[in-house]
């Protein structure tokens, strides 16, 4: 799995980091997402698609 | 359009369930016209998918001066034409980016700590109240209110938790049956204070919000001084009122439902963050928004919205969607089906979810932990809701143990 994010379009609500915070962070200085591991383990998939769900701005998406 | 319009907002039959238009509206699968205050024919969108879809479309705009806005009031456009989350692109999401380190869901985790001795301390002074006046107590003004506005207030960096100029302007801007020179009236008290404030974190900064927003974005040209004030009543406003109605209704479905309380006092810990996802789906307190307008044709559940009507979204059916929620209907702290939108949708999802979040974790299990034999002090048929608000709620919930 290959994580791909659109920053331009992010809003910064945090739900990715809820759901994978392996994966997923915010920076400090505008909320905006950062990708902590491009392509994460097999253990985090279910996560990672959790994210792209509750993401409300679809930034998240993923080249299998 | 069908021959007679509903009026919208539909009124509830049941406080526990939503408008049945609302819901029939889901079933059928298609966006309904109804009828506004000012005349105008705004769709209904209420199934969860269609509820999704509407407010990521960048063809739909969240202006709230544009001639198509469905308009909750006369004086909407007056009072909330500047606010940033009833703009859309370059004019919205800047100005969020510039609030969102505080409400990052990490930065919101380190005040966790704060919020549970907020929520023990607003505990043991219903304790003391209920010991000197041996009567019941109003859990909205004694635990609701204060928790999420002492939270919110330290946040930005203001000391107006007993100021009753923030419960006044927080509670008439949400009130649809409100006087809009009243509404004015207050923002304005608001502003004055927040004025002065933001003027002394100029000459002291403390790092909190308000004088982040008045130090590092006023000079580089990001805000002008009027905005950061206008910032700071907003923060103020959405940050109190809508976690206190959380916390009464989701009190009051606990008080209801016992088996709930129990499962969640078996093991507050593992139940803590479901449980507040379930209030927050079964209540869905935002009840006459989002509201939106379609800025060109747009596809809905095989209806067209033409280019300049407005929409207004449910999102108390979209989570009570049978297709996504088993049960729907039914409260269930231990429900694992996160995909709620109790916070609404798309990039203007609410901006302090995560304040909220931590706020309903730390309170529920803790009230119940402290006070397990918490029940009403009236009948539950006396509890007067908030029909007339744009958030749901509780004007009162008298309570004893």
């Amino acid at each position: 799995m290959k994580v791909i994010i659109e920053e331009d379009k992010c809003c910064g609500a945090g739900q990715c980091v809820l759901a994978a915070p392996a994966v997923f962070d915010q920076r400090d200085d505008d909320g905006v997402v950062i990708l902590l591991d491009p392509e994460p383990p097999a253990a985090e998939h279910a996560r990672v698609r959790d994210a792209i769900t509750l993401c409300p701005a679809a930034v998240i998406t993923v080249q299998d | 359009m069908s021959q007679q319009t509903t009026p919208l907002p539909a009124p509830r039959a049941c406080p526990y369930a939503p408008p049945a238009f609302y819901t029939e509206t889901r079933e059928s699968g298609r966006p309904q016209r109804g009828e506004i205050w000012d005349g105008s024919t705004p769709w209904l969108v209420a199934t969860h998918a269609q509820v999704q879809q509407v407010l990521m479309d960048p063809r739909v705009g969240a202006d709230v001066t544009d001639p198509g806005f469905p308009n909750t009031d006369a004086g909407q456009a007056a009072t909330q034409g500047q606010i940033f989350f009833r703009k859309d692109g370059a004019e919205h999401l800047p100005i969020r980016r510039i609030l969102n380190p505080d409400f990052t869901a990490k930065r919101v985790e380190r005040w966790r700590p704060r919020i549970e001795e907020l929520v023990d301390e607003a505990i043991d002074a219903m304790i003391a109240e209920h010991e000197r006046t041996g009567g019941p107590v109003d859990l909205v003004t004694a635990f609701c209110l204060p928790i999420p506005t002492t939270a919110i207030c330290e946040l930005l960096g203001v000391d107006l938790v007993d100021s009753p100029i923030v419960t006044r302007a927080a509670h008439l801007a949400t009130d649809m049956h409100a006087d809009p020179d009243e509404q004015i009236a207050a923002m304005r008290e608001l502003g004055a204070v927040l004025t002065r404030y933001a003027e002394d974190k100029r000459r002291e900064p403390d790092g909190r919000l308000l004088s982040r927003l008045v130090n590092d974005h006023i000079d580089n040209g990001d805000l002008t001084f009027e905005q950061v004030v206008r910032l700071g009543g907003l923060v103020i406003g959405a940050g109190h009122e809508t976690t206190a109605n959380m916390l009464s209704l989701g009190v009051l479905a606990l008080i209801r439902e016992p088996e709930q309380r129990d499962q969640l006092l078996s093991d507050p810990l593992a139940y803590a963050a479901t449980c507040a996802e379930e209030m927050l789906r079964y209540w869905s307190i935002v009840q006459t928004e989002p509201r939106r307008f379609a800025r060109e044709d747009i596809e809905v559940g095989g209806e067209t919205i033409p280019a300049g009507d407005g929409i207004i979204i449910s999102l108390a059916a979209a989570n009570r969607d049978p297709a996504v929620f088993a049960d729907p209907d039914k409260l269930d702290i231990t429900r694992t089906e996160r995909r709620h939108m109790a916070f609404g949708h798309g990039v203007h999802q609410c901006l302090g979810q995560n304040l909220a979040r931590v706020e309903m974790q730390a309170a529920f299990p803790r009230l119940f932990q402290r006070l397990p034999g918490l029940r009403l002090a009236v009948p539950e048929e006396e509890l007067r809701f908030r029909d007339t608000h744009i958030v749901y709620g509780l004007h009162a919930l008298p309570v004893t143990w």
